[in-house]
């Protein structure tokens, strides 16, 4: 296949740490036609963004890339010199990153940013840029591209940064765009939008399109070839439809069944109400007057009313900004209230001190989406899990609060032995898990979890739901469950309620909500998310 | 001991980086044998023997007091020893062991033959200065009153900078607006004025100083610590802990603080420094520790009087150039060592 546009053969990347190397990418083979839209599909830390990168050669100085061929359009990449790669660069090959808010520079507009490669690549003038950067924005589906030419990088919301990162890239209309994770952002509704605009600037264009993701449906619906990667080399790369349909290695079928399925287990007839919130609000002042009056304040949440009751979850989905963490934080009082009423056990402890409160966070706890952002870095696993002991069990001693803590991990599958080590020793699932025994430990009855495997990988969400759902029925637990992933929830909850700009718009059993919703918006909602399906089967005929 | 406190990784990362800087290593260990020989001054300068044998018994009179006429003489008084008289009643009857520079920082040595200030001879390796004094020896002891104050006002200053940052950040609103401001505009004080009219009215000591120069110097750390605090505590394990009740006190102690103590520990060096500074100026000035006590600044001072005897002046510029070079290598070292950017785990 040497009239590939793209031919890489053996592809090598090391990093040297401290005193060791470490292979992160063993000897991949790559080659991607014209037009063709080949994906990259692994777990994170499988190789798949370093072996993009080299190709581009935007590596650290610290990796050692070696390979025996990688030629684009014919021409050797390996011993390119500074112009060569320079005509590269965003000429030949253009790159979309996962995080439009960090690739863009903050600093500049947006006529700035794409002006910028059309004035270094084709040299040109001024005006001639601002015509062309026009063209590009209105191509991307940026509406009143006159207008948006003056704007900066905040001003725009994720998905118009995500066009932006586009027209950047496709601005010397490339032979080759890298899309490495250009979607995982991005809201549901806004995702399916990227992907639709990707692959018809893709057919307009006929360039080729190397779209890295952890995401089977965004690449069951795109791609055209699939390679799987894991732990730097590639296991298997077929035609989409027929890597979906007949996976020949163990791992691709480890990873399409892991997929979320399943439903939560049936609660109780009767079960009794634990807690409630009615009217709740929370405001948060964006200006004030100069004697301190609020002038300008954004309901984060805005008259939202919820029971829940014993064991059963309790999922609230909704996009990012639509104050489901917001609301989730103020049913624990970790946000103030502006107004409205929570119970729990028939206690109001919205009006409760600081003070008095503090016997209730036993019984509330909370699990946090990033579980390397919710373990402090400099507390081993058993003072971390621990912590909650010494606050409200403090008539345990040293041992019997060491028992817990041993009777705690093992619970959530981990072993014991590790207690001593720190958090970042540990895995994304293995601290979620970790984040979890910490709730657990003090045995609570209401575990608000937000998001709390939406930076995990497919099969470690698939297995820390599992843990989930097995702990519900074991204790007895009852969960509000904050997600943006609707498979997620829908394996999860008994009910479900969906969130926009901070208000609830439809409430309800999970599987009426899932099969026949009412409301407009929960209707998109649905339609985004399951779209890739559709999609998939049409491929998959 | 040591290898225990190395097992925590990142700490012996930083150790690796800290000794892989061969300046900042050297200069430590410099400074480190500088700084114990002077702890030792005593020791090493002193006017009274270290060690005497008189009448078959071993006397210190370094430590211990004795009389004149403890040896035999006429006086109730404390034994000069360097008096001849005196030698000689010692000498009779056993030995004397001097330290290395027989003189303190105090000794007007009348014997020495010239009037001061003497250029650097064999009797005394510095010279003497203005008023017969052994520079050497004023050196020894002004170096280590430099450094134990420079110690003091920084371990103060920081103690009072962090616990003032810490509660400023992690409260922030209301506490925070009225304790910037508050910082705001006591920094806007000049501080040496400050000091030279507070020395006019109490009589300054070691600790008076101390104090005085304390109230000045907390609002150095006040800044990174406040900023470290308010970024810290929206992060999602203090919300963590919050949320499992641990008190305000002890979230901030176990959770926010070590975040901070990374700044903290960046900019002691620096604070030390230029706290060293301060004194030398103050010293030089005049407004600084009492008269007669030994210091480096009232060594510059003395060398800009008597520009004849440059032995003082420039045996006060190398001292203060050396302890600052060595200060600020160290410093350098332990700046890249609380490096993030080299320190990667």
């Amino acid at each position: 296949m040497s009239d590939a546009l793209l031919h890489i053969e053996n592809l090598r990347v090391q990093f040297r740490g401290h005193e060791q190397l470490t292979d992160v990418v063993r000897g991949v083979n790559l080659d991607i036609g014209a037009g063709e839209t080949h994906a990259l599909v692994g777990e994170s830390g499988s190789g798949k963004s370093v072996t993009a990168r080299a190709l581009l050669k935007l590596l650290p100085e610290s990796a050692a890339v070696s390979a025996d061929a990688m030629r684009f359009a014919g021409q050797s990449v390996l011993d390119a010199d500074a112009a060569q790669l320079h005509a590269l660069r965003g000429g030949g090959v253009g790159m979309v990153f996962q995080e439009p808010m960090t690739a863009l520079n903050p600093l500049h507009t947006v006529e700035k940013q794409i002006g910028e490669t059309l004035t270094l690549h084709q040299g040109l003038s001024a005006r001639r840029a601002r015509e062309r950067t026009v063209q590009m924005l209105e191509r991307v589906g940026i509406e009143n591209p006159q207008l948006r030419l003056g704007a900066y990088p905040h001003e725009l919301s994720g998905g118009q940064r995500q066009r932006v990162m586009i027209a950047m890239a496709l601005a010397n209309s490339p032979q080759l765009l890298i899309a490495d994770e250009p979607t995982t952002a991005l809201d549901v509704t806004v995702e399916a939008q990227i992907l639709q605009l990707l692959s018809s600037l893709q057919r307009e264009t006929g360039m080729a399109m190397l779209l890295i993701s952890h995401d089977l449906g965004v690449v069951r619906r795109v791609a055209s070839t699939t390679s799987v990667m894991r732990e730097g080399e590639i296991v298997e790369s077929a035609p989409t439809a027929r890597l979906f349909n007949q996976p020949q290695h163990e791992y691709t079928r480890h990873l399409i069944n892991a997929e979320p399925t399943g439903s939560p287990a049936p609660i109780a007839d009767g079960a009794r109400e634990l807690m409630r919130a009615e009217g709740v609000d929370v405001n948060f002042v964006l200006k004030r007057s100069l004697f301190g009056k609020p002038t300008v304040s954004l309901k984060a949440v805005d008259d939202v009313s919820l029971t829940l009751r014993a064991g059963e979850t309790l999922g609230v989905v909704g996009e990012s900004g639509s104050g489901k963490s917001t609301l989730a934080q103020s049913l624990l009082r970790l946000v103030p209230l502006s107004a409205g009423v929570v119970e729990f056990d028939s206690q109001r402890m919205d009006s409760l001190s600081a003070k008095d409160l503090r016997p209730l966070r036993q019984d509330l706890q909370i699990v946090f989406q990033d579980p390397f952002g919710s373990l402090s870095p400099r507390l081993t696993v058993a003072q971390l899990v621990a912590e909650g002991l010494a606050v409200h069990r403090r008539d345990l001693d040293a041992d019997a609060r060491d028992a817990k803590v041993e009777a705690a991990l093992r619970e959530v599958e981990l072993d014991p032995a590790l207690r001593h080590r720190y958090p970042h020793e540990f895995s994304g699932g293995q601290r979620q898990r970790i984040a979890i025994a910490r709730a657990l430990v003090l045995q609570p009855k209401v575990v608000v979890l937000d998001e709390p495997t939406s930076a995990l990988d497919r099969s470690v969400q698939a297995q820390v739901l599992d843990l989930l759902k097995r702990l519900q029925v074991q204790h007895k637990l009852t969960y509000l469950f904050i997600s943006h992933d609707l498979k997620v929830v829908r394996s999860i909850s008994h009910r479900v309620m969906v969130m926009q700009r901070g208000r609830v718009v439809e409430h309800g059993d999970t599987e009426a909500i899932f099969t026949a919703p009412e409301h407009p918006y929960s209707k998109t909602l649905l339609a985004a998310a399951t779209d890739r399906d559709l999609h998939a089967t049409d491929v998959g005929v | 001991m040591m290898s225990a406190w190395l097992d925590d990784p990142i700490r012996a990362r930083r150790f690796a980086v800290f000794s892989a800087s061969r300046r900042g290593w050297w200069s430590l260990w410099i400074f480190a044998v500088l700084f114990v020989l002077s702890l030792c001054a005593e020791l090493v300068a002193n006017d009274k023997p270290l060690l005497v044998k008189f009448d078959g018994q071993y006397l210190t009179p370094f430590i211990q007091f004795y009389t004149e006429t403890h040896f035999g003489g006429e006086f109730e008084a404390e034994a000069d020893y360097r008096d001849p008289y005196v030698a000689e009643l010692i000498n009779e009857k056993g030995w004397m062991l001097f330290a290395p520079v027989p003189f303190s920082y105090d000794t007007i040595d009348y014997e020495n033959p010239g009037s001061p200030p003497t250029a650097p001879s064999a009797r005394h390796w510095l010279g003497t200065d203005d008023q017969g004094r052994d520079v050497l020896a004023r050196v020894i002891y002004g170096f280590r009153i430099s450094v134990l104050f420079g110690l003091a006002l920084t371990v103060a200053s920081s103690f009072l900078g962090v616990a003032i940052g810490a509660v400023q950040g992690y409260f922030g609103g209301r506490v925070d607006l009225y304790g910037q401001r508050f910082v705001e505009v006591w920094q806007g004080m000049p501080q040496l004025y400050m000091l030279i009219i507070m020395a006019a009215v109490i009589t300054p000591g070691f600790w008076t100083l101390l104090i005085l120069m304390t109230l000045f110097a907390w609002t150095q750390l006040v800044g990174v610590v406040r900023a470290e605090f308010l970024r810290v505590r929206n992060f999602d394990y203090v919300r963590a802990a919050r949320a499992l009740g641990v008190s305000d006190g002890v979230i901030m102690w176990r959770h926010v603080l070590p975040n901070a103590m990374v700044a903290t520990m960046t900019f002691m060096p620096f604070i030390l420094i230029g706290s060293v500074t301060t004194l030398t100026s103050l010293d030089f000035l005049g407004f600084g520790l009492p008269p007669g006590s030994p210091s480096l600044g009232e060594l510059l001072n003395q060398g800009k009087n008597n520009l004849q005897a440059p032995w003082l002046g420039i045996t006060g510029f190398l001292t203060i150039a050396l302890m600052l070079s060595l200060l600020v290598f160290i410093g350098e070292a332990v700046r890249d060592a609380f490096d993030p950017r080299k320190v990667v785990l």
